[in-house]
């Protein structure tokens, strides 16, 4: 895996809020088909380090490759066009309207325009957002559903849905699982799956850490606006766990200070 | 075929019924429109030698042009989340200045009257499209203030509801700016496109025409157009259609300028039906122009509504005020009756609505 160019690589990224300095220079990379899972506690920075990379926010220093070349993301329109899609918390979804209206809201597919006007083609659409719900293999009867009458589950597999539905090359999902039921649980987490072994690069920000275990490939900690572990999944559940939340509460630092004097002190 | 088979069976075949169906059976619109039709035949029973005369059809297709053009305007900003409660003022002011710019110019509109000096009429059709407009920047301003400074839509509308009423009878001093009988401008809300001959020919006003039009442009904008979806978008989840790239306020705008033409459209077609700009025409109209989306279908938190349901809803109410004219039921009646309508239509929208989540 080292030998391959990250698809994203996000360098020394700092952004601060008036005096609270959100992100102190965090180095993170994804590849393709990787699952990546983002983990730290309330304000260790993991939503503002995506909101850079999706557009919402511009870094005060520090920057972004993609597929090894330097990128400028100044705006979500910017980000969409590099192949990033976010898929937000509170699915983002408006509920009055339908499955394949939701797919393609502010993307409609356009067959002719008058001035401003511009007429959709609904049939086109629905197609496309049928053939997206099968390839996903998500279980939802028509696309002509209203959002408001499915299920949290549902709900939630059309808003991953629709990020993907544009080649979209990085998902980034902010607890995507949060507010799901154990069976809804199961079905996203499939999804996700799905998207890795569709050569997609997934980065999965979740408080469930068994959520992380079970599809992530590799785990970045974030404390305090900065990166404290870069890591592999692996070994137990139980095990994983507690390294995680030592990383989370500052029991341990693989890239603190003292580490890497003692590093450097091993070396020498 | 015993009785628990009957039922079984009724209810597989209710159930085909409803999977089967074509998609107009589903709609919205058809238990309001079922409605419409009831009211209709039971005035019809009720006065069967008046209520279907051609002069009677006339006078009910004048107040639903009235009550439906408000309407749209108003659907399309409740579909927003939002709310115009200027309309009604607004009729009485472009109403004036409609009449004030035909006949006097612009030099007899007060603010205006230091800088002209001319009082020259202004062509006719020239001052329907700055009245036009002058409805389409008012619309603007509240959209201006609802999306960049974050005023609730009911109180920037509530403060041009007042200002505009005070223009209207400022302008005119109070008293209304009369037409001559023979003045052309008469034509477009007296005027009636004729159909069939003798004394049963069908007359449809002008209005009627000028309704027919507006809501099959804002029907095909509403369901055909991106512009459309994205104005059900923002009143469904504003923070969702941001997200996905779509320009919310300028949504938002276009929706307020278009109630503010739409007004304006209105208030010149009553000025001409009624021969004279009037300080004190169109006194709670935006009131029974919002009861008409409601009764039409049209959800107050926004997300819902379709201009054919807000049209029925103005049907209903215009068929109902004329068959009570007809009944001779005292006008205090009338209003309690149709308050009755309103909260029976929006309690059984409610109920409809939670049973089918």
């Amino acid at each position: 895996m080292a030998e391959r160019t990250p698809f994203v690589e996000m360098q020394n990224i700092k952004k601060h809020f008036g005096a609270v300095q959100a992100l102190r220079g965090v180095d993170l990379e994804v590849y393709r088909g990787e699952v990546l899972g983002l983990v730290g506690d309330n304000a260790a920075g993991k939503s503002t380090l995506m909101k850079v990379l999706s557009g919402a926010y511009l870094p005060d220093e520090g920057q972004i490759l993609i597929d090894g070349k330097r990128v400028h993301i100044a705006s979500p329109e910017d980000s969409r066009r590099q192949g990033i899609e976010m898929v937000y918390q509170d699915f983002a979804l408006a509920n009055n309207l339908d499955v394949a209206a939701n797919v393609f809201l502010g993307r409609e597919v356009v067959r002719w325009q008058v001035g401003p006007l511009r007429v959709m083609n609904k049939r086109v659409m629905e197609d496309h957002a049928r053939n997206l719900i099968d390839r996903l293999k998500i279980d939802i009867n028509s696309v002509r559903l209203k959002v408001e009458n499915l299920s949290g589950g549902q709900r939630q597999a059309v808003a991953i849905g629709r990020a993907i539905a544009f080649d979209a090359k990085v998902v980034i999902m902010d607890e995507p699982t949060a507010a799901l039921s154990v069976a809804a649980i199961g079905k996203v987490l499939d999804l996700i799956r799905e998207l890795k072994a569709q050569d997609c690069a997934v980065i999965l920000i979740s408080h469930r850490l068994e959520d992380v275990y079970e599809v992530g490939d590799r785990v970045v900690v974030l404390r305090q606006g900065r990166k404290v572990a870069d890591r592999p999944v692996s070994g137990d559940l139980h095990k994983f766990r507690e390294e995680i939340v030592a990383y989370m509460v500052g029991a341990k630092d693989d890239f603190g200070l003292e580490t890497v004097q003692s590093t450097i002190a091993e070396r020498s | 075929m015993d009785i628990q088979d009957a039922v079984g069976n009724r209810s597989t075949m209710l159930r085909r019924l409803k999977t089967r169906s074509p998609d107009f059976l589903h709609a919205r619109e058809l238990p309001i429109a079922i409605v419409f039709l009831a009211i209709c035949v039971f005035f019809w029973q009720e006065k069967p030698d008046v209520f279907l005369r051609p002069a009677n059809l006339a006078i009910i297709m004048r107040f639903i042009a009235t009550f439906g053009l408000l309407a749209i305007g108003e659907l399309l900003v409740i579909i927003t989340g939002g709310i115009d409660l200027s309309v009604g003022s607004m009729t009485a002011l472009t109403g004036v200045l409609v009449a004030t710019l035909i006949l006097k110019g612009i030099g007899a509109v007060p603010p205006f009257d230091r800088l002209f000096d001319s009082t020259s009429p202004i062509p006719m059709l020239l001052s329907i499209i700055i009245v036009l407009a002058f409805g389409g920047l008012i619309g603007l301003w509240h959209g201006l203030f609802v999306t960049k400074l974050r005023i609730p839509p009911f109180i920037i509308t509530l403060g041009t509801w007042l200002m505009a009423r005070g223009a209207a009878a400022y302008i005119t001093r109070g008293y209304p700016v009369v037409f001559p009988s023979d003045s052309s401008f008469l034509n477009l809300g007296q005027g009636t496109l004729v159909l069939g001959d003798g004394k049963n020919a069908l007359q449809i006003p002008n209005m009627f025409i000028v309704l027919v039009a507006a809501a099959l442009l804002v029907a095909f904008i509403l369901n055909a157009t991106t512009l459309g979806r994205h104005i059900y978008a923002v009143g469904g989840n504003i923070e969702a259609a941001r997200v996905s790239g779509i320009n919310v306020d300028r949504v938002r705008m276009f929706s307020y300028a278009s109630s503010g033409v739409l007004g304006a459209l209105v208030g010149i077609l009553l000025a001409s039906r009624l021969g004279q700009g009037t300080p004190t025409v169109g006194t709670a109209y935006e009131l029974w122009a919002i009861a008409a989306t409601v009764i039409g279908g049209t959800s107050l938190f926004g997300g819902e509504g379709t201009v054919l349901g807000v049209i029925l809803g103005a049907a209903i109410m215009g068929v109902m005020q004329n068959g009570m004219v007809l009944l001779n039921v005292s006008s205090y009646l009338q209003e309690i009756v149709l308050g009755v309508v309103l909260v029976i239509a929006v309690t059984w929208d409610m109920w409809r609505r939670r049973r089918s989540v």
